[in-house]
């Protein structure tokens, strides 16, 4: 951090009241993330994500479900959802060397996680009408912040699942108050963990699933590279 | 069962308390004399202008001016600055003739040493901190690449200048502003300072909280009270800045 000396007490003339940060900025290029092509998003089977604690790379796609995606929640978030400014957030995303410490990951996570759980309670008053949409889009609006914020954090993958089974085709609209009540218990739980093994992300959307949430509604393609590499 | 977790720890590293007065030629008579009415300073430096108590065990010290004297201490230890700034409110005063200040100052710095890489501690104050407006975050550029929070707030009584921010070690000694000398011994300066360096944290938080009180006319008997309330006060925000910042928590209690 670097900004003036602002306060007064250092000494008798140095006074100045005025605070202004000035930018000392180390610039960090990463590798970048390869955002064409089609990408594939399979919870538990990811192969960046699969046995390394989900702690390296990214964990998962969103922009071919996004691109095939309707309008979710109908609550105009087109601007939000633009293609490109997800493509070029990926753009300049990195693998760091290190994975993301714990106390980041559970700060960044209580902070965004909070209204997806809340909204996810709140919307049970309303789940069957059009009024879900208001907090259906909150929910949808606060993965996309903690997708942005913090993109290692492994609990994502199984809250792109919830994405996908809300977003798509608003299927949200189909989902009753029960059901948003069972996978807030089921988030809640899971949320509780800094590095939930692969296995408990896989077993929480398998849940999901059982729940009755579609968190795969289009069919997986795979790139031949990808089917290539796993044989190997 | 996930383990608790517990909020790191704010170390105090320096504190500084300054007061004011209307400036006077005939201060110029008695500032020697003032000096040797302090006790617990074996070591003093004399200028013109000003006279410099300091003791280098205890990395505090009294720097005595026209219009004002200060008291500056590098260390965490609370009872050394109860008892010398209580000493130099009890015996200064009569001792330079003044019964009125224009300004206290009370001002701490701490560090929080955090278990995460810089560029985490910026996008977590960065969130925590600073607007989040979906518009406000179009105007700037996607990487964030440093943050600081700087607001002069205001009470009934007192004013208070507050920054805090992210640092990484090397930023961290000028921010510190250790007073090498007149903290440090000459004879061991360079070798101690650099411990001193050495010893701050890779990446920390920065709590700079400057509390004051400026007016025509303050009665100078109020400045006791003052300094209690100001260690009192600055603890307590220090102490709530870092609950909020390292808040751990997914239930929401905001309707209950």
């Amino acid at each position: 951090m670097t900004f003036d000396q602002a306060s007064s007490l250092k000494s008798a003339d140095d006074n100045t009241a005025s605070a202004i940060k000035s930018k000392e900025t180390t610039e960090e290029h990463g590798s970048g993330v390869a955002v064409n092509g089609s990408h594939v998003y399979r919870s538990g089977i990811d192969r960046e994500y699969g046995g390394t604690g989900g702690s390296k790379g990214k964990l998962f796609y969103l922009e071919e479900y996004r691109s095939k995606m309707t309008h979710a929640a109908s609550v105009g978030q087109a601007a939000e959802t633009s293609l490109e400014h997800v493509a070029a957030r990926y753009e300049i995303q990195q693998d760091e060397e290190e994975g993301p410490s714990e106390d980041f990951i559970m700060i960044m996570r209580s902070s965004l996680v909070k209204p997806i759980l809340k909204c996810l309670r709140d919307v049970q008053h309303h789940a069957g009408t059009p009024n879900a949409a208001l907090y259906i889009n909150e929910i949808l609006h606060s993965i996309r912040d903690l997708e942005d914020k913090s993109p290692h954090d492994p609990f994502l993958e199984v809250l792109s699942a919830l994405y996908m089974a809300l977003a798509y085709e608003n299927q949200w609209a189909d989902y009753t108050a029960d059901q948003y009540e069972s996978v807030g218990h089921l988030l809640r739980r899971l949320s509780r963990r800094p590095f939930p093994k692969p296995n408990y992300i896989e077993k929480a959307i398998i849940a999901m699933e059982d729940l009755g949430f579609d968190t795969t509604p289009i069919p997986i393609s795979i790139e031949e590279d990808d089917v290539e590499a796993s044989v190997e | 069962m996930p383990r608790k977790r517990s909020s790191p720890h704010p170390r105090l590293y320096k504190t500084i308390f300054e007061l004011r007065y209307p400036p006077k030629l005939e201060f110029f008579n008695v500032f020697i004399a003032a000096a040797q009415a302090l006790d617990g300073y074996p070591n003093w430096e004399v200028s013109s202008l000003a006279v410099s108590l300091r003791n280098f065990e205890k990395r505090c010290s009294l720097n005595i001016q026209h219009n004002r004297f200060a008291y500056d201490q590098d260390s965490d230890d609370l009872s050394v600055t109860d008892k010398y700034i209580k000493e130099a409110l009890e015996k200064l005063p009569n001792a330079i003739k003044i019964t009125s200040c224009v300004r206290f100052g009370f001002r701490r710095k701490y560090l929080i040493a955090v278990k995460m890489s810089f560029e985490e501690l910026v996008k977590v104050l960065d969130l925590k901190l600073l607007a989040q407006d979906t518009r406000l975050k179009k105007i700037l550029p996607h990487k964030t690449a440093d943050v600081a929070y700087i607001v002069d707030a205001a009470d009934e009584v007192c004013k208070y200048h507050i920054r805090i921010g992210p640092l990484r070690k090397v930023e961290t000694e000028r921010h510190m502003e250790f007073s090498t000398e007149n903290h440090l011994d000459p004879s061991s300066r360079a070798k101690d300072y650099s411990k001193i360096v050495d010893a701050y944290p890779d990446v920390s938080i920065i709590f700079d909280l400057d509390m004051y009180r400026d007016g025509e006319d303050i009665p100078i008997q109020e400045a006791s009270k003052f300094v209690e309330e100001a260690q009192n006060r600055i603890e307590g925000m220090v102490r709530n800045f870092r609950n909020y910042i390292f808040e751990i928590t997914l239930e929401d209690n905001s309707d209950v």
